[in-house]
């Protein structure tokens, strides 16, 4: 089973990318669960026909005690199976704790070992900034971090955090950095910038998104461009790119 | 009033409950909190906390090292202190706080035995379930960590804690343990017993001494128990026919038509009322919700429901 974590500075494309991939892996024929880890519980939304998933937050809230994943999910393009975490109204409560709270209840119900996926994709809000957001690079849950970035000033400066993050948790058995994502912004320098800093962090650019209009224009029909448009030439990126995590390509 | 309790303390919680498997077992029990689960399980839950040696300490938490996570001062502390204690193990017990601030006790389990060479075991009560769920993850902690599954051990009795039983013993050692084999006699004596049982995938038997030795002082007529699940059993074994209620797990091996699991006084008040029992099997600190009652309540203290032994 593959188990990746998606980080990345806030409005880089992190749900974008993780969505896309989802969609190239189960064009590949794999079996595939996309877990929204964000409050705003949008990571999902293009893989479900442009329809919000209630997120688990929003189940437990009332009370209810789901006895099964389907109750916290959805199948959406290609038979992913989508979860939102969701997490308190903005300005109260505690998001990390929704988190765990969304993973304690998917252990609860045996989710992976139910499923067997092939492959599990957590899409997470922001920075590490507290124990909460680094629950997905636990023992046990993501194996390896991808960090999406722009050649942008504080889209770099946030994946150095990621890193940095990442390092400080190596006497804990926690995920490591599996590679760079460069979502193109089309900035100044962009792609030297973005080499150059996965080269003094010793890991690998793995993909590189162009900045697409397929892509924009996908999203407004609720669909990834790998559901949309699967030959345009960012669909085939995440296509390449799921092969290359696959060991195929 | 759902959640209003005007009669009944607080029951034995988790954490209490994982402790009191741990008890005595010649670990470092380590209660993650700021301090007042540690005092609440030394000055109530354990009644061997004033005879029985055992190290029972604190992480003392204060608000920085929750925001901060400070993880490696809380191992640097477990470091030090193994340096004055000889422990065969350490326990990392959870309560709210670090339930709430997101511990990662698989990571601390790491970082510790890395430290020190020593088995940790990592048990994440967290101060919102009762005593009957931390006994049985302490027990299948202690499993995970001790048992070899080869060992020559005749009998074991899981889940005979002070929090059931009210005296000061608890049945099994770490050599028992160890020594638990594949012709090991495995009974189950609480709830957390079944648990513990079901864990080890072996058949077993299910028997409460304590309801045992009651048996024979209730008198015929309708009956309703109130207690542990195994106690309510024992006594329909022995050939009481009785309800069962309990305020603790229900298993379903052990559940028959009119045995419910209830979690609120008014719902034991209307079991009372609308049950037309004769008799009562339940400790005494019920009795003010069963006004009215003019059947016979035969007294059967429950430690962690009301302290009395």
């Amino acid at each position: 089973m593959l188990k990746i974590a998606v980080y990345g500075k806030g409005g880089i494309g992190k749900s974008t990318v993780t969505s896309n991939l989802a969609a190239a892996f189960a064009s590949l024929g794999k079996s595939v669960i996309q877990i929204g880890c964000d409050p705003k519980a949008d990571s999902t939304i293009n893989l479900l026909g442009g329809k919000p998933l209630k997120p688990v937050i929003e189940i437990l809230k009332d009370g209810v005690e789901p006895t099964s994943a389907e109750e916290v999910s959805a199948e959406g393009y290609g038979g992913i199976l989508c979860i939102e975490t969701g997490g308190p109204t903005p300005g109260l409560g505690c998001a990390g704790r929704g988190i765990i709270a969304t993973f304690n209840l998917l252990d609860e119900l045996e989710l992976f070992k139910n499923r067997k996926p092939d492959v599990v994709l957590y899409d997470v809000l922001g920075d590490v900034v507290c124990g909460g957001f680094a629950a997905p690079i636990r023992e046990g849950y993501a194996e390896q971090v991808l960090i999406v970035t722009s050649g942008e000033k504080m889209a770099l400066y946030a994946a150095n955090n990621i890193c940095q993050a990442v390092r400080n948790f190596e006497d804990r058995g926690y995920a490591h950095v599996g590679g760079v994502i460069l979502n193109h912004r089309n900035v100044p320098g962009e792609t030297e910038k973005v080499y150059a800093f996965a080269k003094e962090h010793g890991i690998d650019v793995i993909a590189e998104i162009p900045r697409s209009d397929d892509i924009n224009e996908c999203e407004d029909m609720g669909k990834t461009a790998v559901e949309g448009r699967p030959d345009c030439e960012a669909s085939q990126r995440f296509i390449g790119l799921a092969k290359k995590l696959l060991g195929e390509g | 009033m759902k959640g209003l309790r005007k009669v009944l303390t607080p029951f034995a919680p988790d954490q209490s409950g994982a402790v009191s498997v741990l008890y005595g077992l010649g670990g470092l029990i380590v209660i993650i909190d700021a301090g007042g689960c540690t005092g609440n399980i030394c000055g109530f839950d354990e009644p061997r906390w004033s005879d029985v040696r055992s190290a029972v300490f604190s992480a003392g938490l204060r608000d920085m090292d929750a925001i901060l996570g400070r993880d490696k001062l809380l191992v640097s502390k477990i470091a030090s202190a193994l340096e004055r204690i000889d422990a065969s193990f350490v326990a990392l017990v959870g309560t709210p706080v670090p339930a709430t601030i997101a511990t990662d006790y698989k990571a601390l389990k790491r970082m510790i035995e890395n430290e020190t060479g020593i088995p940790v075991l990592t048990i994440a009560t967290d101060g919102m379930k009762l005593y009957d769920d931390g006994e049985a993850l302490a027990y299948k902690a202690l499993f995970e960590n001790f048992r070899s599954g080869e060992g020559d051990l005749k009998e074991i009795v899981l889940g005979k804690t002070p929090l059931t039983y009210g005296d000061g013993s608890l049945s099994v050692t770490l050599d028992d343990i160890r020594n638990i084999g594949p012709d090991t006699k495995i009974t189950a004596s609480s709830s957390s017993g079944i648990e513990a049982a079901k864990s080890l995938g072996r058949p077993y038997e299910i028997f409460s001494s304590k309801a045992s030795e009651l048996a024979s002082k209730i008198p015929s007529g309708k009956v309703l128990v109130c207690h542990d699940e195994v106690f309510g059993k024992t006594l329909r074994d022995a050939g009481i026919k009785c309800d069962i209620a309990t305020y603790f797990a229900l298993h379903d091996e052990i559940k028959e038509t009119g045995d419910v699991k209830i979690t609120e006084e008014d719902e034991f008040t209307e079991l009372v009322m609308n049950g037309g029992y004769d008799v009562i099997v339940a400790d005494e600190c019920l009795k003010p919700l069963a006004e009215g009652f003019e059947g016979q309540w035969i007294d059967a203290p429950f430690f962690a429901l009301s302290g009395r032994r």
